[in-house]
């Protein structure tokens, strides 16, 4: 066989399961307008109670994506598996075992607009950005190509809000299965009735701080994060439970655990309309005084769309809610449930200031089972709870981009004084969902959006750096948002657009006012054809400095052309961006003057860092791949930054393994400057990659040297369902521990001698 | 197998509706949907919400090729949007010991062979990777690979000649040799 035909051999197999393309053929046709066609009516799932009204169509499989009525807008499905132990888990709920905890009804919330109103003042305003300046900022000739940005429209009542949902989804917010008459709109499920007993008092503290802490992006901000400790245990997120180790060397033992399941075990009284609500998996941990919040996700789903597929057996969730289950832990050996709050959509970020917990959600509308209509504010307006109770977010409260959203959805954002047990503000964005970040003063939203229409007669768009290029049709833009902290009165004050997209959380950073981003945006100059077919199109690299309204203040047009973003790091007025195609640009950049950005040293060396991380004074850290190849191996280096105009490469230190978690994810970086440590973990395939093994790696640095002082393997098994994302170093002490969801591991901080190790 | 840009037959007259779309593009784009992103249910995903953006859209297209290319585009931003999310924040076992059926699933090719060559395939930086799929699955040439991904030919050849290496140390085989 010729390789031409080994390859079309293996193409001719490239399809989607029969029921994936029917169920696209039935989406289409339905899109088109004609109704889908009902095979016979005989209950999908015998035995199963149907809901009233309905006009499900069982004998249909169900498709492999709810359609949302949105624009080419992918966006994420949750499948639930295990189709035998769902009929069962529900047959069981319908017959008093089970779930079976009080579910009050949604009875006494209202549903009508201003509902839930916190007195905040609504509009728009520029709190928190002292610098800024507004529109009144004019640097010159060059900046007509500025972001969009100005101050925010918020909802005038939820009517609007609906009108924007339906724009935003292109017509019609009830998708594949939505509209069907489905009798009674249910409820909006109620937790459970918590347990809320008082505030524990403060109790005496532990044994001191000499513990490591999560690595984060800012300091003095806190982020969710798999595995947490206060020095006096170690709490890991481990699929719904969370488990509590006591950190004590080679006596370290398991304490215990919570089973989040069990404290918030969903409900199955909706069974009578079809509905289950199951709980979900503990996604990140915050440690909040003498708090644990366990952040996690709760499904609803239709019964009646329960069905197998593929094997396993799948059931796309109607909507969600992100929840924080707050335990007390004054003694981790008998850590108690206190009570939870929630909020509508899915858990997509977390960050802890202070004692205030801020929970960002995201919230899609209109993917589901449940009919969406206009009265009923249960089905499209985002949600919070506090224990039990609901208050839906105020329609002044909701932001509706300026030019339409992206997306009918949300991202919903709330600030949660867990100490004190209240709910100190909630505000919400409507569009897509987006990258998080969060400094001192603002919570940033910024979602990027494709542009499908690649119509070449349509208005070109001008790029934000306003040198006069244009954006290729087709490229993204990203949306940003502002959301004011006002110490937990959240505002959104702010929102904008500029052209290109961020890397990460990490390509954005707020300094004296000004918001500084690194993006990627394809290029083409002003009157050359900017289709996909133009020899003139570039992609490049830029740097923008935006003011508290998204005005485009300064910007460095193009760092570098036809090479991609691997890591950026703000440091005050300094920025690093690393990007690369053959070799490692690190262009060290001068942001002391917001209208004036300039890049300062480009260093060029083999291979990129896709992590930075500042050392010391002087001193910043990299991690990443050594060579042009991932088979080059990866390495760290020390680069000198005490001259900017002249940064090089003070040390390095190459190691022999394909990738590391801490290229990916920040927070698997341990980073203890003061003992000059530094830990990951990374895996490596063996010279057949039949063998994958993975390691957490200890280096020390000190006088301008590195040197690996430890490779700890951590337990692996490829049969087994283990999160190797959870991979954490946790100094204790003396000790280090390498935490994964399932193992624990105690070494000697000096010499790594191995003390003891548990599974979990 | 290396060319420069041959210019490929030139098709106004194909059916633009949706139905004929996927008909005519269903394994092209399910194939670009496999090899980025990790698993059988995220394919499907991409697989849909791409010809139901087509439908939604009707790009104004002036050839076949403008068709194929935006889709072709389309499906690889889709699947990246699509892949960014991990996969156990999309799966929720409905009781406790489901998880093992919770894993996403893999797609398996008819061989042995063939599925190393996926494997080995999805090991590869994404970058090699898209570039190595286009060429050898869709069998365009390296200028138009080019002008879909916004890189100039150069850049192309040095993806594919780094992702044949790879491919090649991973297999130590003769199948990527040039």
């Amino acid at each position: 066989m010729s390789d031409q035909e080994f390859f079309q051999a293996m193409r001719d197999q490239m399809h989607p399961a029969p029921e994936v393309r029917q169920a696209l053929d039935q989406a289409i046709a339905q899109a088109s307008g004609t109704a889908g066609t009902a095979a016979d009516g005989a209950p999908a799932v015998p035995g199963m109670p149907v809901a009233d009204g309905t006009s499900s169509q069982p004998g249909q499989p169900v498709p492999a994506a709810p359609m949302p009525a949105v624009t080419a807008k992918p966006r994420r499905t949750a499948r639930l598996f295990g189709l035998a132990a769902g009929i069962a888990a529900v047959a069981l709920a319908a017959g008093g075992v089970g779930y079976g905890i009080g579910h009050q009804g949604q009875g006494e919330t209202t549903a009508g607009p201003a509902a839930g109103q916190t007195g905040r003042a609504g509009g728009t305003g520029s709190a928190g950005q002292p610098g800024g300046t507004g529109s009144d900022t004019t640097t010159g000739g060059d900046e007509e190509g500025a972001a969009t940005g100005s101050g925010v429209a918020t909802a005038g009542d939820y009517q609007a809000v609906y009108d924007a949902l339906e724009k935003a989804g292109g017509g019609s917010l009830n998708g594949q299965y939505g509209g069907a008459d489905r009798g009674d709109s249910v409820a909006v499920t109620e937790a459970a009735s918590a347990d809320t007993a008082g505030v524990k008092a403060l109790p005496a503290t532990g044994p001191g701080g000499d513990y490591s802490e999560t690595n984060v992006q800012v300091e003095g901000i806190d982020e969710g994060d798999i595995v947490k400790t206060d020095g006096r245990a170690i709490y890991i997120a481990s699929n719904k439970q969370v488990v509590i180790v006591n950190p004590d060397g080679a006596n370290t033992t398991k304490l215990g655990g919570l089973d989040t399941a069990v404290d918030s075990p969903g409900s199955a009284e909706d069974l009578v309309a079809g509905r289950i609500v199951l709980p979900g998996q503990v996604f990140d941990l915050m440690l909040v005084d003498h708090y644990l919040v366990a952040l996690v996700n709760e499904y609803t789903a239709e019964a009646s769309g329960l069905s197998e597929w593929g094997g396993g057996a799948s059931m796309y969730f109607d909507s969600a809610r992100t929840k924080a289950l707050v335990y007390d832990v004054t003694d981790p050996a008998d850590a108690t449930y206190v009570t939870e709050y929630a909020q509508s959509g899915s858990y997509l970020a977390s960050r802890l200031q202070g004692n205030i917990l801020y929970l960002v959600s995201y919230y899609p509308i209109g993917s589901g089972y449940r009919p969406v209509v206009a009265e009923d504010t249960r089905t499209y307006v985002p949600y919070v709870w506090n224990g039990t109770e609901a208050t839906a977010v105020a329609a002044d409260a909701i932001m509706i981009p300026a030019d339409g959203a992206d997306a009918a959805a949300y991202s919903v954002a709330t600030a949660i004084d867990i100490a004190g047990g209240t709910v100190l503000g909630e505000a919400s964005v409507m569009g897509g969902q987006g990258t998080v970040y969060m400094s001192q003063d603002n919570l940033y939203l910024a979602i990027t959006q494709w542009d499908y229409n690649w119509d070449t007669t349509a208005e070109t768009r001008a790029s934000s750096v306003g040198d006069g290029m244009v954006l290729m049709q087709g490229q993204a833009t990203t949306k940003l948002a502002r959301i004011a902290l006002n110490g937990g009165a959240l505002q959104v004050a702010a929102e904008g657009e500029i052209t290109g997209t961020l890397l990460n959380q990490f390509a954005l950073d707020e300094y004296d006012g000004y918001l500084r981003l690194a993006t990627t945006e394809s290029v083409a100059e002003q009157g050359e054809p900017t289709d996909w077919s133009s020899d003139n199109a570039i992609t490049r690299v830029s740097l923008l400095v935006l003011d508290g309204n998204f005005q485009v203040v300064g910007s460095i047009p193009q760092l570098i052309q036809n090479e991609s973003i691997q890591a950026v790091r703000f440091t005050g007025a300094v920025g690093y961006v690393v990007t690369f195609l053959r070799t490692d640009p690190l262009f060290t950049l001068d942001l002391s003057d917001p209208t004036a950005p300039s890049i300062m040293s480009e260093l060029e060396i083999p291979g990129f860092s896709a992590y930075l991380h500042p050392w010391a004074d002087g001193e910043l850290l990299g991690v990443g791949q050594a060579g042009e190849l991932s088979s080059d191996g990866l390495k760290l280096s020390m680069f000198n930054t005490s001259d900017p105009f002249n940064v090089t490469e003070l040390a390095t230190i190459p190691f022999d393994m394909y990738h590391s978690l801490a290229m990916d994810d920040h927070k698997a970086v341990w980073a203890d400057v003061d003992r000059g440590l530094i830990g990951l973990s990374a895996y490596q395939y063996s010279e057949d990659w039949s063998e994958l093994t993975y390691h957490y790696l200890v280096f020390s640095y000190a006088d301008g040297e590195f040197a690996q002082v430890a490779d700890l393997a951590v337990p692996y098994d490829s049969a087994a369902q283990w999160n190797m994302d959870s991979i954490r170093g946790v100094q204790i002490g003396d000790a280090l521990y390498v935490c994964t969801d399932h193992s624990v591991d105690a070494y000697t901080l000096d010499g790594f001698a191995k003390l003891g190790g548990i599974s979990l | 197998m290396d060319s420069t840009a041959v210019r490929l037959d030139y098709q106004p007259d194909l059916p633009a509706d949706t139905h004929s779309v996927v008909q005519r593009y269903e394994a092209m784009v399910y194939g670009i949907a496999l090899t980025h992103t990790q698993c059988r249910g995220d394919a499907d995903d991409v697989f849909q919400d791409v010809f139901l953006a087509y439908h939604r859209t009707m790009p104004a297209v002036a050839s076949e090729e403008h068709r194929k290319a935006w889709l072709i585009v389309t499906t690889l931003n889709c699947a990246k949007k699509v892949a960014l999310g991990s996969w156990r924040t999309r799966v929720v076992p409905l009781t406790p010991g489901q998880e093992d059926a919770a894993a996403p699933e893999v797609f398996h090719f008819a061989t042995e062979e063939q599925d190393a060559v996926f494997r080995a395939m999805s090991r590869l930086p994404e970058a090699y990777r898209t570039v190595l799929h286009l060429f050898y699955f869709e069998d365009l040439p390296v200028g138009r690979i080019a002008e879909l991904l916004n890189l100039d030919p150069g850049a192309v050849r040095v993806r594919l000649s780094r992702g044949r290496q790879q491919m090649k140390d991973q297999l130590l085989g003769a199948l990527f040799d040039e």
